[in-house]
């Protein structure tokens, strides 16, 4: 699905009662099955840019579209990934991600092989009947990815979902998430202030700038989307990131 | 560990007894047997059911009552407003207050105890759901909304199972006040229950009989615990890791 975001603006109001604008004419475009990661400074709107993509608040003024159609809720299925894994502990993995399929409206009787599909994708088949805090960090931000993905979402929102997690275990992650990135059917949004995460992933990085938030860059990647971490142009990559964010 | 704690308090309770008469305080051996005799002549389990109604119809009202004015209060700013000054001013009255009221008010009829139970235990039960509903985890129930999780979905999936911690410590609680009220009530008022029996037994100046009726209520309790409580709360917790410190 081609998801566009066309002359977004939000603002909220302040304590003071005056108007704080946080978005101010966001417009980009991601083309189907795209991978796009938005890096900005910490502040910049991030969170409402996602906000505005998950239809939980409106934007002032501007449009989404997903395949030509406005963003409804009811129209068009959103995976999240958030911060934190934000799992049902007292339920087992298999159960989480039929948590989503239920919520969804999924058949009962399609439950069992989808959660089963899902989580062979991200790796995690053998712990179905685990309970989530049985298992490590980095694997529980793994179930939530398969939640996500479980009501097979027009568009994917990720929410930083590795910023919580020591180094090491990050990267884990974001290797295991580029070995079955094609095969994710939807749209990614994937939102970092991780740079070289960013140039890693994506295959179009937008780069925020500081609130009233704006797009400083748009920087496409046209290197395979089997990379390596430290391979010459991903670091090229990070390197115009950091450079359109002020910081190099 | 078990036994030999249960069997440390029997030792102690027979060590000081020994040094003092058994009219004042007779060793558990004694005590044993005259429970065996109150057991044999099916007086204890008249006196024990009747109380053990009373006890499980105030509580199961107040329980009732406190989940849903207790969730209430945790989700509803307006509900926590009216109610808090209702259940901090029960949680300050005294219990034996309200099993004086109570027989003054109803007599030597049942609604005496069970209403005795429920204006003691409720504003306990009140307070406990009204904390756990406060510290509900608001992160979870955004996702659920993000899911678009259906309402009866939130409720089962996403709420309750945060609730139950606190569903089952108020439960432990609420018993555990039941019983003080209920033997306060019985003592006042009433013809039969433990209390009034182990009353009947202090004007009598029987010893053996004040403690055989306190043992056994006691063991009967502690049976509870372990053969319902537990079980339950082992279920509920399975899914949590044992705590390390």
């Amino acid at each position: 699905m081609r998801l566009e975001v066309l002359a977004v603006r939000k603002r909220f109001p302040r304590g003071d009662g005056r108007m704080l604008d946080v978005l101010d004419e966001i417009t980009f475009t991601i083309e189907p099955r795209g991978f796009a990661c938005l890096v900005g400074p910490s502040g910049c709107g991030k969170s409402t840019i996602l906000n505005l993509l998950a239809g939980l608040i409106k934007p002032d003024a501007g449009t989404i579209r997903i395949n030509g159609q406005p963003l409804d809720r009811r129209d068009h299925r959103l995976g999240y990934v958030f911060q934190r894994p934000r799992l049902l502990n007292w339920r087992t993995v298999r159960q989480n991600v039929e948590f989503a399929l239920r919520a969804d409206g999924v058949p009962a009787g399609e439950w069992r092989v989808r959660a089963h599909d899902v989580l062979s994708l991200v790796g995690l088949e053998q712990f179905a009947d685990e309970f989530p805090l049985r298992l490590s960090g980095g694997m529980q931000q793994r179930v939530a990815i398969a939640r996500a993905l479980a009501i097979a979402p027009d568009v994917l929102l990720m929410d930083e979902p590795f910023s919580h997690l020591d180094e090491l275990t990050a990267r884990a992650q974001r290797r295991e998430l580029l070995r079955f990135r094609d095969k994710i059917e939807a749209t990614v949004v994937f939102v970092t202030h991780n740079a070289l995460e960013a140039a890693y992933l994506a295959d179009r990085v937008y780069v925020l700038s500081p609130r009233p938030t704006r797009i400083a860059a748009e920087l496409p990647i046209e290197s395979p989307r089997t990379r390596e971490i430290d391979d010459p142009y991903v670091i090229e990559t990070q390197r115009s990131v950091l450079r359109a964010l002020g910081v190099e | 560990m078990w036994g030999l704690s249960v069997l440390s308090i029997f030792v102690l309770w027979a060590v000081i007894a020994a040094f003092f008469p058994p009219t004042l305080l007779p060793g558990p051996v004694v005590v044993a047997k005259r429970l065996a005799e109150l057991v044999a002549t099916g007086e204890f389990w008249t006196h024990l059911s009747a109380t053990i109604q009373r006890v499980a119809a105030g509580f199961v009202l107040a329980f009732v009552v406190s989940v849903a004015a207790g969730t209430l209060m945790g989700a509803r700013r307006l509900a926590e407003g009216v109610f808090e000054p209702w259940v901090l001013v029960g949680l300050t009255i005294p219990g034996l207050c309200w099993a004086v009221l109570a027989v003054m008010w109803f007599g030597i009829t049942e609604i005496a105890p069970v209403f005795a139970i429920v204006v003691v235990v409720l504003p306990m039960l009140t307070l406990n759901m009204w904390q756990g509903t406060k510290s509900l985890d608001r992160d979870l129930i955004e996702m659920a909304h993000v899911f678009r999780a259906p309402l009866s979905s939130v409720m089962r999936d996403v709420v309750l199972p945060q609730l139950m911690p606190f569903c089952l410590a108020g439960a432990r609680l609420g018993f555990a006040l039941g019983w003080k009220v209920v033997v306060l009530s019985e003592m006042f008022g009433l013809s039969s229950g433990v209390g009034y029996m182990i009353n009947r037994s202090f004007s009598a100046y029987s010893m053996d009989d004040v403690l055989a009726w306190t043992v056994g209520f006691t063991a009967v309790m502690f049976a509870f615990e372990y053969a319902v409580m537990l079980p339950i709360e082992r279920r509920l917790v399975r899914w949590r890791p044992a705590v390390e410190f």
